[in-house]
């Protein structure tokens, strides 16, 4: 179906769709961003031990952080 | 004390907040189990007699026991039961069927089974009903915003603003020729334009004006707070996670009152849940408005801007 077909259709299904449901986005599929082996390792179905480094936070914001009260 | 026997993780392949978890497990040198929902156990033998009760399963050709599982977290999504169902004609269908109510008083024992252990989320938690959560909120003693479900426009006051979102946590999904669409995320500020729209059942509430929002997290009675100054941005004023990715919304950790503290328990005692994000409004008036619960919710957008490590708090109780 064609993006006007789609958006033609809903609006035709207004009547049983909720408000909210009524405002689509749309986005183009993007490939999978997992590298192979990190999705391996997560997704790991054996019970493993895996030595790794301390994991670090991916922000560390310190303008906020000295207003912890 | 700490325990050498693993951890069980029900979750999804794609859920990066699991990952992060695990992170903080292998600091730790933990072992776990992670059953995605693409995942399918076998050999399920559950056995109960008054000298051993345990539930048996196979998965990937290596058996387990659920007795050998030290703490359990349900992040989301479901494991699969194998099962050999065809589907070429109607009597296919109709025994997948039977089968499927069968499978699910399995499921209902194997996470009633695993509630004795040291646990964060339940299973049964992803159904709680938005609705009534407002309810019990009051109970506790939020305020809330004035809600009402309806399909007639006319039931609506016209002298208050208000907005639409949804009263589940789904959203509406469809993919077609390489493009995802997906509706019902976000929260709507209503207008006569939109109201002139034909639509059904949909949930209103009153649109509260804000100084800032509150988005914390609660973990095992914990309670990590953030305020989300997102009233001065035209793009989240109604809604913070609509978000302004080139001007993004500051997020401070903040320190709750106590007698909000003691609402937030209260609440979520009532409900039997010991995990959840929660999004509160603090008003003009300096009232704290209560807006809702999500069990399975992303946590990142917490635990990053106000460095609290919520992944490492998880992985704490799980160790």
């Amino acid at each position: 179906m064609k993006l006007h077909e789609i958006k033609s259709y809903l609006k035709s299904k207004s009547k049983i769709l909720p408000l909210h449901a009524q405002f689509w986005t749309v986005k183009k599929d993007q490939p999978k961003r997992v590298e192979k082996e990190e999705s391996e390792f997560y997704n790991s179905t054996h019970i493993k031990i895996y030595k790794f480094h301390k994991p670090i936070s991916k922000i560390i914001n310190f303008s906020n952080a000295h207003q912890v009260k | 004390m700490k325990s050498n026997k693993p951890v069980l993780i029900i979750s999804t392949s794609n859920d990066n907040s699991t990952n992060n978890v695990i992170d903080w497990l292998t600091y730790r040198n933990k072992d776990f189990l992670r059953l995605n929902s693409e995942d399918i156990i076998d050999d399920v033998c559950i056995k109960i007699s008054d000298f051993e009760s345990d539930f048996e399963f196979t998965f990937k050709k290596k058996k387990y026991l659920l007795s050998e599982f030290n703490s359990f977290w349900y992040r989301r999504g479901i494991f699969k039961i194998k099962s050999n169902s065809e589907n070429r004609n109607e009597l296919d269908k109709a025994i997948a069927n039977y089968r499927s109510i069968q499978n699910l008083s399995l499921y209902n024992y194997f996470f009633k089974s695993i509630r004795s252990k040291t646990h964060i989320n339940k299973y049964h938690d992803i159904f709680i009903n938005k609705l009534d959560i407002l309810l019990i909120a009051m109970k506790a003693g939020f305020q809330i915003p004035r809600s009402i479900l309806t399909k007639n426009p006319n039931d609506l006051s016209q002298k208050i603003k208000v907005i639409t979102k949804s009263f589940t946590d789904h959203q509406f999904t469809f993919n077609n020729e390489g493009n995802s669409y997906y509706a019902g995320a976000m929260t709507i500020k209503i207008n006569d334009k939109i109201l002139s729209n034909e639509f059904n059942y949909s949930f209103f509430q009153e649109m509260v004006k804000k100084k800032f929002e509150i988005r914390l997290f609660f973990l095992h009675d914990k309670i990590f707070a953030s305020a989300v100054f997102s009233q001065n941005d035209k793009k989240t004023i109604i809604d913070f996670r609509n978000y302004n990715n080139d001007k993004p919304n500051r997020v401070v950790p903040i320190k709750l009152p106590d007698s909000i503290s003691v609402m937030i328990k209260t609440l979520m005692n009532s409900i039997d849940m010991n995990i959840a994000s929660i999004d509160i409004i603090y008003d003009e008036n300096k009232n704290y408005v209560f807006l809702e619960i999500n069990p399975v919710g992303q946590f990142e957008q917490v635990s990053y801007p106000c460095n609290y490590y919520l992944e490492r708090e998880i992985a704490k109780i799980l160790a």
